[in-house]
């Protein structure tokens, strides 16, 4: 260790090589905040939470006007799922009426690729 | 530096909204140089140290608020200098490979520098210095440069007294194989 120092030592002749512009430090402090003073006038004003204080008659209005909300999505919802119960009945119905054919039949299997063996295996007692 | 320096006060006047800027101004002014030369010895041309610099200090300002005073301010400074000289390392490293004519060493890019004032045995001092890993190379300059003790470094860095007297064995040994290998 004291032999690589020596070997460094040899190499550095003890003064400072690095230099900087004549008055550098003199001017940094008023460089840096004038960069300073700029930077934060770039910055977005915040966005501040406003609160607004109310009267109890104020309160009490919008308590009502929240209920009426909620009423109406309550009452909406009741007629919506009424209508969708009607439309299920529909297509039961329909679904009755229906009758299958061979054309039918064989465009189903295709779509569901059951082969003759499949239709086979499911007709027997095995299945 | 002032030698009026008392860091209670200082910190009780960073804290005070209404003294924040005069105080701050008085701790760049204490602070600007030894954090200048930790920086420069890194970076080693003077834009970019003047760059990292001021970065440091913009940093200090806008993080005044989280400031505990935990550790010094001297602590506290130089940690901001050290990730913002790291990062632009980094930064420099990223967009010198993209562009391998600027990746010359650092002696020729020295020799044309008209801040380094260094004769060709200096320049090659810094290219040997340079070839070091940046982690090593900072705890090198604190150590062959400024003389500071281990257990200061330790409390700077975060890294235990062992594992920087070892890294700086190893420093010492990459820069003397440097030259065996020239000379």
């Amino acid at each position: 260790m004291v032999q690589e120092e020596k070997i460094i030592k040899q190499h550095d002749s003890g003064r400072n090589p690095f230099q900087m512009p004549d008055g550098y430090f003199e001017n940094f402090t008023d460089r840096l905040m004038a960069r300073i003073a700029e930077e934060e006038k770039k910055e977005p004003e915040r966005v501040v939470a406003k609160t607004i204080s109310m009267t109890p008659w104020r309160k009490m209005m919008r308590y009502a006007a929240a209920v009426v909300v909620v009423a109406g999505c309550l009452g909406g919802g009741a007629l919506l799922y009424n209508r969708l119960q009607t439309a299920d009945s529909l297509l039961v119905a329909d679904a009755m009426d229906f009758t299958w054919d061979d054309e039918t039949l064989d465009d189903a299997l295709d779509y569901e690729m059951v082969d003759s063996k499949q239709i086979a295996y499911y007709l027997t007692e095995a299945y | 530096m002032n030698k009026k320096w008392n860091e209670q006060q200082m910190v009780e006047r960073l804290r005070d909204e209404r003294l924040r800027e005069v105080a701050f101004t008085q701790l760049v002014d204490h602070f600007k140089e030894q954090l200048y030369w930790q920086i420069r010895r890194m970076v080693f041309s003077h834009d970019d140290a003047d760059d990292v610099l001021q970065n440091t200090f913009i940093k200090a300002w806008t993080g005044l608020d989280g400031f505990r005073g935990d550790a010094k301010l001297s602590t506290w400074l130089f940690r901001i200098a050290n990730n913002e000289t790291l990062n632009f390392l980094e930064r420099q490293r990223q967009a010198l490979s993209l562009d391998d004519e600027a990746a010359m060493g650092i002696a020729a890019s020295l020799e044309s520098d008209p801040y380094f004032d260094g004769d060709e045995t200096e320049r090659q001092l810094q290219e040997a210095i340079a070839s070091l890993p940046d982690k090593q190379r900072q705890v090198f300059n604190l150590k062959y440069f400024e003389e500071m003790k281990y257990e200061d470094m330790s409390d700077l860095l975060g890294t235990s007294v062992g594992a920087l007297k070892a890294s700086y064995h190893h420093a010492v040994k990459k820069i003397a194989d440097y030259f065996g290998s020239r000379d």
